[in-house]
């Protein structure tokens, strides 16, 4: 057994496949560390499932290599690899019992039945399908095809779990319940999970890092916050969350302060540190959230007057857009606060500040 | 709309009500075209007039001489074994060639699709005429083949009778079988496989324990139709098939040819149920898979 804590549990080195005349992954290099919840996230199309498909070994790179726990496995048949997926559609073998299901991988391992037994009745127990055993695929609900499929893949105690959009199927409630219980069964576990998603809520939620994927390259890889807070690019601050994409000139440049001016008169101060030297101009995104609505406030940084031009309900918040006299619009989602006072009407006059840290410069 | 539409509203219901009832006795003229040479088939079968045309009475007598008419039993194991062992080369060959033509991406895979339908859509005549003179042609080379491999002492003879019958009938028949599966197969999940590999089986495994689970129904209701199909055949089998390994339906035919005889109407009473079982018990199976 090579399995070195230090040495990461999955890499990737300058992978890239083609499909005809379309590059789905090109030069993409990663590290998977052990016991990580890795998140691809990108939009249709971005080639995650082709990564994925490469780590299963269903696809081969036309490039690169793939190492699973150091060992090289860009030749090894996916049956060869020691990585389970949870597919999309679930994949669940009809004529199977749950229970039959969830051993099939065992039984290709060729274990003793009674530790199969042992084993599937464990699975069973992680999922909560206690009493399903003898149950056919048909006749389960969404959730419970979803559980018996992660039962059938964990079961086998893979050192990579790979799942491909595996709550894309469920309603809304159910899939916020099923992000909360694949967490701590990873937690619990301590499998390294590479999951994949369009989502960023999910993608948000879970992971312990985020690659964000556009046109089958990496874009951003990093936590959470980091992706959230720092996007690097401005596919990133786009795709993640709602910013304000700005082009700005930098005016001067005194201390710690830099000076950008964004259309014409207007504007805002922002961290020398966080714009490069020679810039002369730079995309900014402020994140729509990050925008605040105060009733007057006029002494502090980066405070500007607007008018409300449109109020969007979105329940537990709303959609501002905000127009500054120069004619510069902003949107800005506020915490829905006010009940049925509604402070915040088409035409109102308001104040709006914006923190110098949360000017983000991307590349553009 | 005024009030007065209340009794002109019946107007196109009766209008309605008019064709439905002619496409009812419309399609009843149909069924009764169909299946009435079928029923007066079995009705005279039990007919105690040596002649067809008058009633005189209930027998079983012609099923009796059916059972003691030698040729005609022999000729009944015959066909059975020949559909039979039709049948399980069909199933092996039309299931294996639907998974080779829906798993991998062949050059000219549509003209591949097209050419197994051939044998079925070629006029029976040709078809027979075409394998009657293949084998008349391999014959004298496979003779000498087996002559050498085993001593011209050896009884083993390449000649028309059972084996050149089932070759005959499996080039019809295991498209059927090849049709049932590959539409399945176009309906099953790719990831069913895949997920099969995924849990360390090989392709083989995942073959045979997942895919063929999958596709069961479809072989089933494929290897029917096959076996039906060889029982019936007459015309190719015919122009390929030996002395000793003569078909029912080519016995029948033969008796025919020296007058009608009521025992022929209770063999094919017979034969007419049971194609009838075994054709409700292949759809049943193909409905059951959807
Ligand atoms: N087998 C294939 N043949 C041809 N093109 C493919 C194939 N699989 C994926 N693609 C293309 O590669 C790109 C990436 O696909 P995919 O990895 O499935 O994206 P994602 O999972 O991010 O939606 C898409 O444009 C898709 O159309
Ligand atoms: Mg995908």
């Amino acid at each position: 057994m090579n399995s070195d804590p230090s040495k990461p549990m999955v890499e990737l080195r300058a992978v890239s496949k083609r499909y005809g005349d379309l590059l789905a992954v090109r030069d993409v290099s990663l590290t998977v560390r052990r016991g990580e919840f890795l998140t691809l996230l990108g939009p249709s199309g971005c080639g995650k499932t082709t990564l994925l498909r490469m780590l299963a070994g269903f696809e081969t790179p036309d490039a690169g290599c793939v190492l699973i726990d150091a060992e090289d496995v860009t030749a090894l048949p996916p049956n060869r690899r020691d990585v389970n997926q949870v597919f999309q559609s679930y994949a669940l073998f009809p004529h199977l019992t749950v229970e039959k299901n969830i051993a099939f991988g065992l039984q290709m391992k060729r274990l003793p039945k009674a530790e199969i037994a042992a084993k599937v009745r464990h699975a069973i127990d992680l999922v909560a399908l206690q009493g399903k055993e003898a149950a056919m695929p048909a006749t389960l609900s969404g959730g419970q095809k979803q559980r018996v499929a992660l039962a059938r893949a964990i079961v086998c105690e893979p050192k990579v779990l790979l799942l491909d959009e595996p709550l894309s199927a469920l309603d809304a409630k159910l899939r916020g319940q099923m992000q909360i219980e694949l967490k701590n069964l990873q937690r619990t576990l301590g499998i390294t999970f590479v999951f994949v998603t369009h989502a960023q809520d999910e993608a948000l939620t879970m992971s312990d890092r985020i690659a964000v994927l556009h046109r089958g390259a990496i874009e951003q890889l990093g936590t959470a916050d980091e992706i959230y807070h720092r996007p690097k690019t401005r596919f990133v601050a786009e795709f993640i969350g709602q910013a304000n994409m700005m082009t700005a000139s930098v005016r001067n440049r005194e201390g710690a302060d830099a000076l950008l001016a964004i259309g014409g008169e207007f504007t805002l101060r922002a961290h020398v540190a966080a714009i490069p030297a020679t810039a002369q101009s730079v995309t900014i995104s402020i994140r729509a959230e990050k925008i605040q609505i105060c009733g007057d406030g006029a002494a502090a940084e980066n405070s500007f007057a607007a008018e409300i031009e449109d109020v969007l309900f979105r329940g537990e918040m709303l959609q501002l857009t905000v127009r500054t006299p120069d004619g510069l619009r902003f949107a800005v989602v506020i915490a829905n606060t006010g009940g049925a006072r509604k402070p915040h009407q088409v035409g109102n006059r308001v104040r709006c500040v914006i923190h110098r840290s949360d000017i983000v410069v991307v590349d553009s | 709309m005024n009030d007065a539409t209340t009794p002109t509203r019946t107007r196109p219901f009766f209008g309605m009500a008019l064709v439905n009832r002619l496409c009812g006795w419309w399609t009843a003229l149909v069924l009764a075209f169909l299946y009435l040479p079928l029923a007066l088939l079995i009705a005279y079968s039990f007919n105690a007039s040596r002649l067809n045309v008058v009633w005189e009475g209930f027998t079983v007598r012609w099923y009796r001489e059916m059972l003691a008419n030698e040729p005609l039993i022999r000729a009944l194991k015959n066909s059975v074994l020949i559909a039979g062992v039709t049948t399980i080369l069909s199933v092996v060959i039309g299931t294996t060639g639907a998974w080779l033509l829906h798993s991998y991406r062949y050059r000219f895979r549509r003209l591949w699709e097209a050419l197994v339908f051939v044998p079925i859509a070629v006029p029976e005549v040709i078809m027979g005429i075409g394998l009657l003179i293949l084998f008349t042609a391999v014959a004298p080379g496979i003779n000498g083949f087996l002559d050498s491999a085993f001593g011209a002492a050896n009884e083993t003879r390449f000649a028309l009778g059972f084996v050149t019958t089932i070759i005959a009938h499996v080039t019809f028949c295991f498209p059927l079988v090849l049709v049932a599966v590959q539409a399945r197969l176009a309906d099953l999940d790719p990831a069913m496989e895949e997920a099969a590999l995924d849990l360390g089986a090989t392709p083989l495994v995942a073959f045979w324990r997942v895919i063929v689970p999958c596709i069961m129904p479809a072989i089933i209701s494929g290897a029917l139709m096959a076996f039906t199909l060889s029982m019936d055949e007459v015309l190719v089998t015919y122009f390929v098939c030996g002395p000793e390994s003569k078909t029912l339906p080519l016995e029948i035919y033969d008796n025919v040819r020296k007058g009608l005889n009521p025992m022929l109407n209770a063999i094919s009473a017979v034969f007419v149920a049971a194609t009838a079982i075994l054709v409700v018990i292949a759809e049943r199976i193909r409905r059951i898979g959807r």
